[in-house]
C-alpha cells in the first residue's frame, strides 16, 4: 500500500486525499446525523404528541360543547398530517366516545381505550400516547387522546439515504471542481517542473526555462529551479571552454614535446655515431700505424740498398736478406692495410645504414658480425667480451641500421651498467630462429648486477637514467624501444634478477612490416 | 312481640316499597334524554363562551354578565338555575325576563322564543348577541339561530349581525354552523 502510494503520481494522489476526504466526511455527517436521529427523535415526537394533542383539545371545544361529532371526526382527521400520528380518540364528559380517528394500512390496527383514560403521557415500546382534558371556561367538556407509534429506524433510513446520496453527488462534484483547480494550481507547474528536469536530464541543455505561473512556494520553486539552471549552464560552459582550453595546451605541449624528443633521439644517434667513429678512428690507426712503419723500414732498407749498389759493396746475401725484409714488409703493409680497408668498409655500410635507414636485404649473421666488430675496439680497455652466436644463413628484409643501433645500445649498457660495476664479463649476443617462424629473437644477456625491480619497468621510459650528470641521456633504451617497435615492428622485453644479470629479449620479423617509418 | 315483629316487618316492607319506588323513578329520569329545552339552554350559556364582547359593552371589570330572555319562561328558569353559580366571560350572570325589545338594550346576551318575531333592528348597532330560532330569524336581523336537523339541535350564523353589533365569535364556533350568512337587514 505505502509502496502504491510511492509511486503513485502527484495527480492521483491528490484525487485520492479529495475521495478519501469526500467519503470520510460524508461517513461522518451520516454519523452525527444517526446519532442526532436516535437520540432526538423520540424527545421530538414526544413534542410532537403534546402539541398536537394540545391542539386537538383546543379546536375540538366547540365541537363538544354543541355535541357536532362529524366536525369531530373532521377535525380529529387532520392527525393525518402527523407524522407518527396514527389515532386519536375524542370522548364525551361521561367518558364515552364521541369521535375516532384511525390511520388505516399503517402497521398493526391500534387499541383505542374504550373510555377516556385518564390526563397524561403513556410510553410503551414503539408507541406512546397521550390524553388531556377538553376544557372551555373551566369547564370539562370530554376528553382527547392521541397515540403516535414510533416507526423503526430503518424505515426512516431511506429518507436519509436520498438525502445523503444527494450530498455525496454534491460534494463529489464540489471534489471534482476542487481537483480540477487543485490540478491546475498545484499538478501543472509540478508536472512542468518534472518534464523540464527530465528533458534537462536527457538532453543537457541549460537554456531551457519553466515558466512561472504562480507566486507561491511552486513560483519560487519555479524561479530557484530557473535560477539553477542559468548557473549550472554557466559552470558547464565554464568548464567545457576550460577543458577546451586545456586540450589545445596539452596537444601544443605534446607536440613540443615530441619534437624536443625527435631532436634528442637524433642527438643521440648522433652521439652514438660519433662514439663509432672514435672506436673505428682508435683501431684504424693501428693498422695503419704499421703499414706506416713498415713503409718508412722499407724506405730505410731501400736506401741503404742502392748505397750498397754505388759503393759497390753489394754482397748476394745482402741482396737475399733485403728481399726477404721487402716481403715481410709487403705482407706487413697489405695485411695492415687490407685490415683497415675491412674497418672502412664495415663502417661506411653502418655509418650509411644508420643516416639514411634503408631498407634491404641482407644477412642477420654478417651485420652483427660488423656491429660486435665494431663494438670490439670500445671493449678493449675495458676487461669485457662480446660473444656472438647467431645461426648462419638468415636473410632479412629490414632495417639493418635500426637492428645495429639496438645491439650496439644494449651492449654498451650491458658493459657499462651490468658488467663494469663487477668489474668485468661477457656480453652474450644470441639468435634463435626457428623454422618457417618470421619472428627471431635476439637476446643481449649479461650475468651482472641486475636491475632493481622498481627501475626494471621504467627503463624504456624516456629520460629515465640511474646516472644523471655522469653522461646518460637515459635515451639509449628508449631508442631501442621505438626502434624494436617502429622500423623492426617488433617488440622488446627485459628480463632481470638483482645480482644474477639482465637479459633482453627482442623479437622482430624477418621481414619489417611496411610503412612503419 | 309478634305484633311488634308484624309492625317492623311492615314497617321494612313500606320501606322497601318507598325505595324501590325512588330507585325506579331516578333510573327513569336517568334514562330519558335531555329534554329540548334543556338542550337548548345548554346551548345558548355556551354561545355566551365563543363570543367576545368589546371592552365597552362592561361598564367595568365587576360588571356582571346580563342574558335577557324573551317570553320564554322555561327558558329563563333553567338559565337562572344553571348560572346561579356558573361565570361567564369571568363575570358572574344574571338572567332577566325582557318584556319589551326597548329593554335588551343593555344586556350581553339576548334569547327570543320560537315564534316571537319581535323586531331586532334597534339592537342591531349595540353589543348584544341575539340568539333565535329559524333562518328567519336572522333575516330580521338575528345573530344566531337554532335549527333543527336529522333531530339534532343546529344553528345558522349571520356574520354581517355580528360584525355589525361589534362581537368577535370564535372560528371554533363559527365552524359548527350549518350556515354562515353574509347578508341580511
Amino acid at each position: 500500500m505505502l509502496h502504491l502510494l510511492a509511486v503513485m503520481p502527484l495527480k492521483r494522489k491528490l484525487l485520492l486525499v479529495i475521495v478519501m476526504g469526500t467519503f470520510l466526511s460524508i461517513l461522518v455527517a451520516a454519523l452525527a446525523v444517526l446519532i442526532y436521529e436516535t437520540s432526538t427523535f423520540r424527545p421530538r415526537i414526544a413534542s410532537q404528541l403534546e402539541a398536537v394533542t394540545h391542539v386537538m383539545a383546543d379546536v375540538n371545544q366547540a365541537a363538544l360543547e354543541f355535541n357536532d361529532a362529524t366536525q369531530a371526526a373532521e377535525n380529529l382527521s387532520f392527525l393525518s398530517l402527523y407524522e407518527g400520528i396514527d389515532a386519536g380518540v375524542l370522548y364525551q364528559n361521561d367518558g364515552s366516545i364521541f369521535a375516532t380517528w384511525n390511520a388505516r394500512g399503517k402497521g398493526v390496527p391500534i387499541v383505542t381505550p374504550a373510555t377516556a383514560p385518564s390526563a397524561g403521557v403513556q410510553h410503551e415500546i414503539g408507541r406512546a400516547s397521550m390524553s388531556l382534558p377538553v376544557m372551555r371556561d373551566e369547564r370539562l367538556l370530554g376528553h382527547i387522546w392521541v397515540n403516535v407509534t414510533l416507526p423503526p429506524l430503518i424505515q426512516r433510513l431511506p429518507q436519509y439515504g436520498i438525502m445523503f446520496g444527494a450530498l455525496a453527488l454534491a460534494v463529489l462534484v464540489l471534489g471534482a471542481v476542487l481537483w480540477r483547480a487543485m490540478q491546475g494550481l498545484v499538478c501543472m507547474p509540478l508536472l512542468r517542473l518534472s518534464v523540464a528536469a527530465e528533458d534537462v536530464g536527457q538532453t543537457g541543455n541549460y537554456a531551457v526555462r519553466v515558466q512561472r505561473s504562480s507566486s507561491d512556494e511552486i513560483g519560487q520553486l519555479t524561479d530557484e529551479f530557473n535560477r539553477m539552471l542559468t548557473v549550472i549552464g554557466d559552470r558547464d560552459a565554464a568548464l567545457q571552454q576550460a577543458q577546451d582550453h586545456l586540450e589545445q595546451r596539452v596537444e601544443e605541449r605534446s607536440h613540443e614535446l615530441e619534437q624536443a624528443m625527435t631532436l634528442l633521439m637524433q642527438r643521440e644517434k648522433l652521439a652514438a655515431l660519433g662514439n663509432v667513429v672514435a672506436g673505428v678512428a682508435h683501431e684504424l690507426n693501428t693498422p695503419i700505424g704499421n703499414a706506416l712503419l713498415t713503409a718508412t723500414s722499407l724506405n730505410k732498407g731501400t736506401q741503404e740498398m742502392r748505397q750498397q749498389m754505388t759503393g759497390n759493396s753489394l754482397g748476394r746475401r745482402d741482396l737475399e736478406d733485403f728481399v726477404t725484409s721487402v716481403e715481410v714488409g709487403a705482407s706487413i703493409v697489405y695485411r695492415s692495410l687490407e685490415r683497415a680497408a675491412a674497418l672502412v668498409r664495415s663502417f661506411k655500410s653502418v655509418a650509411v645504414n644508420e643516416t639514411s635507414e634503408a631498407r634491404m636485404d641482407f644477412d642477420l649473421q654478417q651485420v652483427l658480425d660488423d656491429c660486435v666488430a665494431l663494438l670490439i675496439p670500445g671493449m678493449k680497455h675495458r676487461p669485457i667480451t662480446v660473444e656472438l652466436d647467431c645461426p648462419s644463413g638468415i636473410r632479412c628484409n629490414s632495417y639493418p641500421g635500426a637492428l645495429t643501433q639496438i645491439v650496439s645500445n644494449l651492449v654498451e649498457n650491458a658493459a657499462r651498467h651490468g658488467l663494469e660495476p663487477t668489474g668485468g664479463g661477457t656480453v652474450h649476443i644470441k639468435v634463435q630462429s626457428k623454422n618457417e617462424d618470421p619472428m627471431l629473437i635476439l637476446t643481449v644477456s649479461d650475468q651482472g648486477v641486475g636491475i632493481p625491480p622498481e627501475h626494471l619497468r621504467r627503463v624504456f621510459e624516456p629520460f629515465f637514467t640511474t646516472r644523471l650528470g655522469q653522461g646518460g641521456s637515459g635515451l639509449g633504451l628508449h631508442v631501442v624501444h621505438s626502434l624494436a617497435k617502429g622500423p623492426l615492428g617488433g617488440s622488446i622485453e627485459v628480463h632481470s634478477t638483482v645480482g644474477m644479470g639482465t637479459t633482453f629479449e627482442l623479437r622482430f620479423p624477418t621481414n619489417a612490416p611496411m610503412n612503419q617509418l | 312481640m309478634r305484633s311488634h315483629m308484624k309492625r317492623f316487618i311492615a314497617s321494612l316492607r313500606t320501606l322497601l316499597c318507598l325505595w324501590f319506588l325512588l330507585w325506579v323513578t331516578a333510573l327513569v329520569h336517568a334514562q330519558t334524554p335531555p329534554n329540548q329545552e334543556q338542550v337548548r339552554a345548554s346551548y345558548v350559556a355556551s354561545f355566551g363562551s365563543y363570543v367576545e364582547w368589546p371592552s365597552n359593552a362592561f361598564a367595568d371589570s365587576d360588571a356582571p354578565f346580563l342574558i335577557g330572555v324573551m317570553d320564554d319562561e322555561p327558558m329563563l328558569r333553567i338559565l337562572e338555575a344553571g348560572f346561579r353559580s356558573r361565570k361567564l366571560q369571568g363575570r358572574n350572570v344574571q338572567v332577566r325576563r325582557i318584556d319589551n325589545i326597548l329593554q335588551a338594550a343593555n344586556v350581553h346576551l339576548l334569547y327570543v322564543r320560537e315564534g316571537n318575531s319581535v323586531p331586532l333592528r334597534s339592537l342591531s348597532a349595540l353589543p348584544v348577541l341575539t340568539i333565535g330560532t329559524g333562518t328567519s330569524f336572522l333575516d330580521r336581523g338575528g345573530t344566531i339561530a337554532l335549527v333543527m336537523q336529522k333531530e339534532r339541535l343546529r344553528f345558522e350564523f349571520n356574520a354581517r349581525a355580528a360584525e355589525r353589533s361589534g362581537l368577535k365569535v370564535s372560528a371554533k364556533l363559527q365552524q359548527l354552523a350549518i350556515n354562515t350568512y353574509e347578508g341580511g337587514s
